[in-house]
């Protein structure tokens, strides 16, 4: 259901630039815009590659920083979908960086203007590993951790995998908050140097 | 976060996309940017702030001198000249019994965290068995100098560990770890520790740890 249907008071917190009302906004297409920035698209038959890691959370930030300026939040009427605005913001960013498309593979999430004009959500279109450099990192990620103790190997599911914060993980496991810490940060480093060894990583 | 951070924590999760804490730090970034005149101190009143901050390093010196003189105690290290702030707790890769007192395996590995520390750019640590033994740290090789911090610390944590292995015996050992603003020799390590003379430019914290 579109963000804004049936939701006036939710519209109109949103216009004023409340920040909750921004919040909802933001969390309901933030998943959709982070996705195209990631795998990309194709439009008229070019193709426009996924953003590199870096990038990808500076288009993110910069949609959401033009979306949400002051003018364009005031002047939105509610009555057009609010995902495809948003969507194209994404895209208008991507083609001016003229991204090529030596990045990756295939394509990315198909045809921009088809999906938005139907509304297909990104989910149910299937992400296909495009990226074979992705994919030897994923391996030699799964080997390091493999090697790891049990309790590590815990640490870093709960941290990493459910996202769970430094204090849950700590309180489920029944260690101290800064033995988490240490952990999460030893096993970053050592599996940098990992990476690096292999050849994965540049130094 | 430097891009390789953001890969190594996609790595981590199994998952190539951003993690629900990276989407929150973007959408405080855009905040910032669309609403700056709606961004609130924490505190309404500054000088309210102020007062809090002054009396809580005001309850921290106390605390810190007198871990100096305890030095069992894990949350503070010792206090130098103006603001520096010297610390680390210890942890080991697979703690065999909880974590206090510290009980590792024989085959874990030690690490250092030393968040919290600050105005002491090197840092040398020697391990000593209740038998004597001693097992030098760093540095690791004997021509060597204490290790330079601000090349090595992840988020606080020194980025070598140390392998516990067959130069540890069972037993507890008393880590001594050295802080200086210059670097140090063994040699000169061991002349401030017998002496007992560390002048200025180096404190010395020292921690627990037993080897099952």
């Amino acid at each position: 259901m579109p963000v804004f249907d049936n939701k006036r008071p939710l519209l109109e917190a949103f216009r004023r630039g409340e920040r909750e009302a921004m919040g909802t906004v933001y969390k309901r297409f933030v998943g959709d815009v982070e996705t195209l920035t990631r795998r990309g698209f194709t439009q008229s038959a070019r193709r426009i590659g996924g953003a590199r890691i870096d990038e990808q959370a500076e288009l993110v930030q910069e949609t959401f920083v033009r979306a949400f300026a002051d003018r364009a939040r005031s002047s939105f009427d509610g009555l057009r979908p609010y995902r495809p605005y948003l969507l194209r913001i994404t895209r208008n960013l991507m083609i001016d960086r003229l991204r090529s498309a030596n990045g990756t593979q295939g394509q990315g999430v198909g045809n921009i203007d088809d999906l938005l004009e139907n509304g297909t959500e990104f989910s149910t279109i299937p992400e296909i590993e495009e990226n074979l450099h992705w994919a030897q990192l994923s391996a030699a990620t799964k080997d390091f951790k493999a090697g790891l103790d049990a309790k590590t190997q815990e640490i870093v599911r709960l941290r990493f995998d459910e996202e769970m914060s430094q204090d849950a993980v700590s309180a489920q496991l029944g260690c101290t908050r800064r033995r988490v810490r240490s952990v999460e940060a030893l096993i970053r480093t050592e599996l940098r140097v990992h990476l690096e060894k292999l050849g994965l990583l540049d130094v | 976060m430097v891009p390789n951070d953001e890969l190594i924590d996609r790595l981590l999760s199994g998952k190539n996309r951003m993690s629900d804490a990276a989407h929150d730090d973007i959408f405080e970034q855009v905040m910032a940017e669309v609403a700056p005149a709606k961004k609130r101190s924490r505190f309404r009143f500054p000088i309210l702030a102020g007062l809090l901050v002054a009396s809580a390093a005001v309850l921290m010196i106390p605390i810190a001198m007198r871990s100096a003189e305890s030095p069992q105690a894990d949350e503070f290290g010792a206090r130098g000249s103006g603001q520096d702030i010297a610390t680390f707790s210890l942890n080991c890769s697979s703690p065999e019994s909880g974590d206090a007192p510290l009980s590792c395996a024989n085959d874990a590995k030690l690490f250092f965290d030393m968040q919290g520390t600050t105005g002491y750019p090197y840092f040398a640590a020697f391990g000593r068995h209740t038998d004597g033994t001693v097992v030098w740290y760093f540095p690791e090789a004997l021509g060597g100098h204490s290790i330079e911090l601000a090349e090595h610390l992840e988020q606080g944590v020194l980025d070598r560990s140390v392998v516990l292995g067959q130069a540890h015996s069972r037993g507890e050992y008393q880590v001594y770890g050295f802080y200086s603003k210059v670097p140090l020799t063994r040699a000169d390590i061991k002349e401030r520790f017998r002496s007992g003379v560390y002048g200025d430019d180096t404190v010395l914290i020292n921690r627990s740890f037993s080897v099952l």
